[in-house]
C-alpha cells in the first residue's frame, strides 16, 4: 500500500511540472507585407495557434491559410487560389525550438532576445529556418514577437509574370503571440 | 499634253486610307469599346468588395453540432461548412481581445477546452460569459488539435457579427 502511494506521488511529481510548463494561444497574430514601387500588399491573420514549452523550448505554430485577411477581396482570392493554393495546402506550420531557453528567468518580468530554429512549412514545402525574436514576461504572462523575411520562390510559390512586378521578391513577416497557461 | 504621273507609294497609301476610311473608323470604335470594357472589368474586379457576411443567409447550427461535425472531418461536413457563412448559437465560454483589439468569443462545445472561436468585427458589451449568443461569420474550419500537448482544436469563424444575445 505504501509502495503504491509512493508510486503515485512520483508519477504526479513527474507529470505536473510538464503541463505547468506548457503555454498556448489560439488567437495569435501574423502579418505579412510586400513592398514594391508599384504596390504595397499587406495581410494579417488573428487565428494563429501556437504552443510553447518553456522548459524544453519547443515552439509550434499552425494556421489555416484561408483566414489571411487582405484589404482587397481580389488580393485575398488570388492569394488563396493562385499563390498559396489554400484548398490543396490548407495549413502553414512551424515547428522548432527556442535556443537557450533555460537561461530565461520566467519568474521575473523582462524581455529577452531569442533565436528560434525550426521547420517552416508553406505551400507543401518544408524549409529549415533560423529567426530572431523577443520573448517577454510581464506579470506572469508570456508573449513572443518576431520579424523575419521569407522568399516565395523558396516555397515554390509562383507569381504570374504579368503581376510579378507588383509582388516583392522577399516578404516581411511579423509574429506576435500572447500565451496562456494550459 | 503631259501623260499622267504614276502614283508614288505615299499617294497609294492615302488612296487606300480614303477607300477604307469606313472600315478603319469601324475598327477603331470596336477597339476602343473592347479596351474600355476591359479596363472597366479589371477595375471592378480589383475593387470588388469582400464577401457580404452580416446580411447573408447563414447556415444555422449550434456551436456543439458545428464543432462535432468539423472535428470528425468527414468530407461532407467540410464541404457543407468550410468557407461558408454560418449562423452559430451557443453559450459563451470566454470573451478575449486579440492583438488588434478585436473581440474574440469562445462558444462552448461538448468537448472540454474545444471551442467555436469567433472573431468579431464589432464589439458587443451587452453580453457576458455564460450567456447564449447567436453569431454570424465565415467558417474557415477546424484546427489546432495538438496530441503531444493534449490540446483540443477549435472551429474558427472570422468576420463575425452578433445576431442575438440571450441572458443565462
Amino acid at each position: 500500500m505504501k509502495n503504491i502511494a509512493i508510486s503515485w506521488i512520483i508519477i504526479a511529481v513527474a507529470v505536473a511540472p510538464a503541463s505547468a510548463q506548457e503555454y498556448f494561444t489560439k488567437n495569435g497574430h501574423i502579418a505579412f507585407f510586400s513592398k514594391t514601387v508599384f504596390e504595397d500588399i499587406s495581410a494579417f491573420h488573428n487565428q494563429v495557434i501556437s504552443i510553447l514549452n518553456v522548459q524544453t523550448g519547443e515552439i509550434r505554430f499552425s494556421l489555416l491559410n484561408k483566414a489571411f485577411h487582405f484589404p482587397k477581396a481580389k488580393m485575398e482570392e488570388d492569394f488563396n487560389d493562385e499563390y498559396i493554393e489554400s484548398d490543396r495546402y490548407p495549413r502553414s506550420t512551424f515547428a522548432g525550438s527556442v535556443d537557450h531557453i533555460t537561461e530565461i528567468n520566467f519568474a521575473k518580468d523582462g524581455s529577452w532576445p531569442v533565436v528560434v530554429t525550426g521547420d517552416l512549412l508553406i505551400h507543401g514545402v518544408i524549409k529549415r529556418i533560423t529567426i530572431p525574436g523577443t520573448l517577454t514576461v510581464k506579470s506572469g504572462q508570456i508573449s513572443v514577437s518576431s520579424s523575419f523575411r521569407i522568399l516565395p520562390e523558396d516555397y515554390h510559390i509562383k507569381i504570374p509574370s504579368i503581376v510579378s512586378y507588383k509582388v516583392a521578391k522577399s516578404i516581411d513577416v511579423t509574429v506576435e503571440c500572447l500565451y496562456q497557461k494550459k | 499634253m503631259n501623260p499622267p504621273k504614276p502614283l508614288n507609294s505615299k499617294d497609294h497609301l492615302l488612296t487606300n486610307i480614303m477607300k477604307n476610311k469606313k472600315k478603319i473608323i469601324r475598327f477603331s470604335v470596336w477597339f476602343l469599346i473592347f479596351l474600355f470594357t476591359g479596363i472597366a472589368v479589371a477595375v471592378y474586379l480589383w475593387n470588388k468588395p469582400h464577401r457580404e457576411i452580416r446580411n447573408s443567409h447563414g447556415l444555422q447550427i449550434s456551436a456543439a453540432a458545428l464543432y462535432d461535425s468539423l472535428r470528425i472531418g468527414n468530407k461532407h461536413s467540410i464541404l457543407t461548412f468550410n468557407n461558408k457563412v454560418v449562423t452559430v448559437t451557443g453559450r459563451i465560454r470566454k470573451i478575449l481581445n486579440n492583438r488588434q483589439n478585436q473581440q474574440v468569443i469562445l462558444l462552448q462545445t461538448s468537448r472540454e477546452g474545444g471551442s467555436v472561436n469567433c472573431t468579431l468585427e464589432e464589439k458587443i458589451n451587452s453580453t457576458g460569459e455564460g450567456n447564449f449568443i447567436s453569431l454570424q461569420g465565415l467558417c474557415i474550419g477546424y484546427s489546432g488539435e495538438d496530441t503531444l500537448m493534449d490540446l483540443p482544436g477549435d472551429v474558427f469563424l472570422i468576420r463575425c457579427y452578433p445576431l442575438q444575445s440571450i441572458s443565462k
